[in-house]
């Protein structure tokens, strides 16, 4: 059972080669929650933390000091292997680059992250032509991922993100390569997750992103702080 | 006898076993003196990163002793026919007093080795890793008994010289006593085989009532119930040994003074005795594994793994152990009633 | 659950072996000298066994017992008296007077076995013996007959001539004609091989009456050699007794020891290899890097990438493994294990045309494995796992 809070975090520091002469405070006692079903942008300049903030969120790895809980599960000072598990379970996460393997298939990019989970390969075609068939891309399931335009990869992108059915996706600049038709595509993809349930985190400059009806909150980052927050509509 | 084919092969993959290990050690110091679980340094995430290291490097040190075990027996097979005297492995181990120590310590690191994997699996299925302290320096003082494999397994191939009369095996296991080289004297075999049975089925016994038992114990009880049941499992392994040896492979060879522990592992007794060693050697590990890890029942977020871990063990041991009793008893049985 | 980490190992396994087939120039490279490392090692121990083996076959003909005698450390002719002491012993079914040496042959520098034995007309154990193509064995009752191996026959360049000469000590000829042809099959044994009656070998090497070079025992029961062979030191002090399988174990024992000299030289071709593997292994491409940082972002835990690169370094070295083995077969089959036979068999002008036929023994695989396969993945180990710690945030 989900809590009402997806993310809290409190008071949250985070702190890269601690202890040594290249020391940097990438987040200094950060508070804020994104409640379950809400979709949020994070926006601040390069450098101001929110990379930090939406790997976090995203359990890419755990909190200097502070209290962190994603999807109920407390993940301050987690093992490795911990946090790994449930940032397979909790999040899905989309990438400013994609992020795919070359060598791949658009269908095997999909299902990368079913296949430690021991599922076979049946099951696994199964759940990514779902996702294909929903996102229009079932005509390029055998395609290599370096044929594909930039908004058919951000698509895949986000197939691979649901893949293992997570609460919560997290984007990073998902449109920062995309003209603007394609950006409101893909902004609107990410609303109707919002609208299956899922509660969205985006970090993005792009004001197509910001502007969207969706967006309960803007989350203004500098400098490892958040500045405010303001209500989208 | 280093020049020769097996000794080579037998140091490689022990001085294969030494790195492995030394790669373990020189983790577990700097995880003794610098970890702290609540910290996220760099240093830190570093020695979390080298945890996975030594693990690593201890499954494949487990596989090497097992390995290694398997070629030791294999190569003493081979110099027993290089060596006046020896009509089998037993004669080859015996050629000098560093045989059957080497063996006996390369069985006991198979089990250490096993155990600190299980500790392992068992710290990292807790988010507090409550055991990575407890396991390195079991992995420090396991060390010198690599060590000492390693001299032990030189000293014995370096004194193997093939002109040394030895013992064959036939004189060596033999009933009658003051022979100068029984390894084992006459042992009373209606004795040792009541004992033997006895004991499997309290094993049996105890085991299948650990598996059914229900909360209500308190966790000094279950400590020390876990430590005499592996104790016993000790006593069995070396009982079952000596059953193999004394009593068992007449019967598998079909010759009275026939008695070796090795012979049951070649073609021509359908190498039955790959079979019987494993059981063995897997009933008693998860036996005292069970045992031993009754202990971590004490820390709070280890309870739930060690039970799941247990529960699995115990299952294991209820198949391996009644496998082993039937492969053992099959051959003294099929010659008294066949 | 068992399903899981079964299904778990499959798919990583899959994912390895077209991670393989993509890096086929780096890993092309590792194959082809892991191949020529098990081909080396497994040449030489199939060599090794396969002569052993040849020396069993060979030595299941020699006597149970022979009795030499020795002088200042040397052997030295035995009165064939020494018969009778030995004949009231238990067990002896039949002892027999052997003469037997070397005769070199200056015109083609090669060395001739030249055995005597007292062989009666009719006598078959000769012709187990030595199993003959054409003709017969000599007998006591004709001189100067001999049979010889096609090898001998044409180091003295006889053709289709049967008679030829040997000097005696005295530089005085013996003339022998050559009444048996051995079988090729036989050639193990025979390729230098002189066999003539006793009288005749004794008249070539002047040999005095009544002494001959050593005694062969015959023994009614195999399990009483040992101790037959200890009363007879005991009653005959200052000889020297040797067992059959004495003899085997020394063969055995030279066998080993060269396999063990070579397999120490084999060794360094062995640690480079290491050293070549741990280097490429350890270098970790940018699209490795990349690859395992997004593998990780997407779920993969450390030790699913450690499995991956572990189930690489498997599936490469047992294919090399396999590959060279194989190779090492054919070599040894086919080609009689050329490269090696000269180190185990020496020098020699006549040197037997014999094919080695090493059984497929799982304790050889094992053994060749030992030396190959395991050193690569402990050294492979450390730098998958250096690829696995590559941290999942380096593609943010």
């Amino acid at each position: 059972m989900m809590p009402d809070n997806l993310v809290e975090l409190q008071a949250v520091t985070k702190i890269y080669n601690q202890g040594q002469a290249n020391e940097v405070i990438a987040l200094k006692q950060v508070s804020f929650t994104v409640a379950r079903n809400e979709m949020v942008c994070v926006q601040g300049p390069s450098g101001s933390g929110k990379t930090t903030l939406l790997s976090l969120i995203g359990c890419i790895f755990a909190p200097t000091s502070g209290r962190a809980t994603i999807g109920g599960k407390k993940i301050s000072r987690l093992p490795d292997h911990f946090l790994t598990r449930y940032r397979r379970e909790l999040t899905g996460f989309v990438f400013q680059h994609y992020n795919m393997l070359d060598h791949l298939t658009v269908l095997e990019n999909i299902t990368l992250p079913l296949l430690p989970l021991g599922i076979s390969p049946g099951d696994r075609v199964r759940k990514a032509d779902r996702l294909l068939e929903k996102f229009g891309l079932s005509h390029r399931r055998n395609f290599s991922v370096t044929q594909l335009s930039g908004g058919e990869l951000q698509r895949v992108a986000i197939a691979r993100a649901l893949i293992n059915d997570p609460p919560i996706i997290v984007a990073d600049e998902p449109t920062a390569h995309l003209d603007g038709k394609l950006s409101r595509e893909v902004v609107d993809m990410l609303a109707s997750l919002r609208d299956e349930g899922r509660t969205v985190v985006i970090a993005s400059h792009d004001p197509i992103v910001s502007a969207h009806p969706a967006m309960a909150r803007i989350i203004e980052v500098r400098d490892g702080i958040i500045l405010h927050q303001l209500s989208g509509r | 006898m280093l020049l020769n084919f097996w000794s080579i092969t037998l140091l490689v993959i022990s001085a294969a076993a030494l790195c492995m290990t030394g790669g373990t050690v020189w983790t577990a110091v700097r995880i003794l003196r610098f970890w702290d679980g609540e910290a996220d340094t760099a240093r830190q995430i570093q020695l979390e990163n080298e945890t996975w290291l030594s693990a690593l490097l201890m499954e494949y040190g487990l596989v090497l002793q097992l390995f290694s075990l398997l070629l030791l027996v294999l190569a003493a097979d081979t110099y027993a026919e290089i060596l006046i005297g020896a009509m089998c492995a037993t004669g080859a181990f015996l050629a000098n007093s560093y045989g059957i120590p080497l063996l006996l310590v390369k069985i006991c690191g198979i089990f250490l080795y096993g155990f600190w994997i299980v500790l392992h699996r068992l710290d990292i299925s807790s988010e507090y890793l409550p055991l990575t302290r407890f396991k390195f320096w079991y992995a420090f003082f396991l060390a010198p008994l690599l060590v000492l494999d390693t001299v032990l397994l030189l000293l014995y191939l370096v004194q193997l010289k093939p002109d040394i009369i030895t013992s064959c095996c036939g004189v060596v296991f033999g009933q009658a006593a003051g022979d100068g080289k029984n390894l084992i004297g006459p042992v009373p075999v209606r004795m040792v085989m009541v004992l033997f049975y006895g004991l499997a089925g309290l094993l049996l016994g105890f085991g299948y009532g650990l598996l059914r038992k229900t909360a209500g114990t308190s966790l000094k009880a279950e400590r020390i119930t876990g430590i005499i049941f592996s104790l016993l499992w000790v006593i069995f392994f070396f009982l079952s040994l000596l059953v193999i040896t004394a009593v068992i492979s007449s019967y598998i060879y079909g010759m009275p003074f026939h008695r070796c522990p090795f012979d049951i592992l070649k073609k021509q007794y359908h190498f039955i005795g790959y079979l019987i060693y494993l059981s063995l050697f897997g009933a008693t590990f998860f036996g005292i594994s069970t045992g031993m890890t009754s202990s971590f029942t004490t820390i709070a977020n280890l309870q739930q793994s060690v039970r799941v871990f247990q529960r699995t063990a115990l299952r294991l041991t209820l198949v391996l152990l009644p496998l082993f009793l039937i492969l053992v008893s099959w051959f003294p049985l099929i010659y008294l009633f066949g | 659950m068992t399903g899981n980490r079964l299904g778990r190992l499959l798919n990583i396994l899959d994912y390895a072996l077209s991670s393989l087939g993509r890096k086929s120039l780096k890993n092309g490279g590792v194959f082809i000298i892991f191949t020529l490392v098990v081909f080396l090692f497994a040449s030489f121990q199939l060599v090794s066994r396969a002569l052993t083996e040849a020396a069993q076959t060979v030595l299941a003909t020699a006597p149970d017992i022979t009795v030499q005698q020795m002088s200042a450390g040397r052997q030295v002719s035995i009165a064939s008296s020494a018969k009778i002491p030995l004949a009231p012993i238990f067990g002896i079914k039949k002892i027999e007077e052997r003469i037997w040496g070397y005769y070199f042959d200056e015109s083609n520098g090669a060395n001739y076995t030249i055995i005597g034995l007292p062989a009666r007309a009719g006598d078959s154990g000769g012709t187990q013996l030595f199993g003959l193509a054409e003709g017969r064995l000599p007998v006591a009752s004709e001189r100067g007959q001999v049979a010889i191996s096609d090898n001998v026959r044409r180091q003295l360049q006889l053709g289709n001539r049967k008679h030829f000469s040997l000097f005696r000590p005295d530089l005085s000829q013996a003339s022998f004609a050559t009444v048996g042809l051995f079988a090729p099959k036989t050639e193990i044994l025979t390729a230098d091989l002189m066999v003539m009656n006793l009288a005749d070998a004794r008249d070539l090497f002047a040999i005095a009456d009544g002494f001959v070079t050593d005694l062969l025992v015959s023994v009614a029961n195999p399990n009483e050699i040992e101790t037959i062979a200890r009363k007879i030191s005991e009653k005959l002090p200052g000889s020297r007794v040797i067992t059959r399988n004495q003899i085997l174990k020394t063969y055995k024992v030279v066998f080993n020891r060269r396999s063990g000299l070579g397999t120490v030289c084999l060794l360094t071709a062995l640690a480079a290899f290491v050293i070549l593997a741990w280097d490429k292994a350890s270098g970790l491409s940018r699209e490795e890097r990349k690859e395992v940082a997004i593998l990780k972002i997407l779920g993969w835990q450390t030790s699913d990438i450690m499995l991956l690169r572990f189930c690489e370094s498997l599936s490469l070295s047992l294919l090399a493994f396999i590959s060279g083995y194989l190779l090492a077969w054919v070599h040894v089959v086919f080609w009689g294990g050329a490269l090696f036979r000269p180190i185990f068999l020496g020098w020699s002008v006549i040197r037997p045309v014999f094919s080695l036929a090493p059984p497929l023994a799982a304790s050889d695989l094992l053994l060749v494995f030992s030396l190959s396969v395991v050193p690569y993945l402990c050294a492979t180990a450390v730098p998958a796992w250096r690829a696995a710690t590559v941290r999942a945030d380096s593609v943010i």
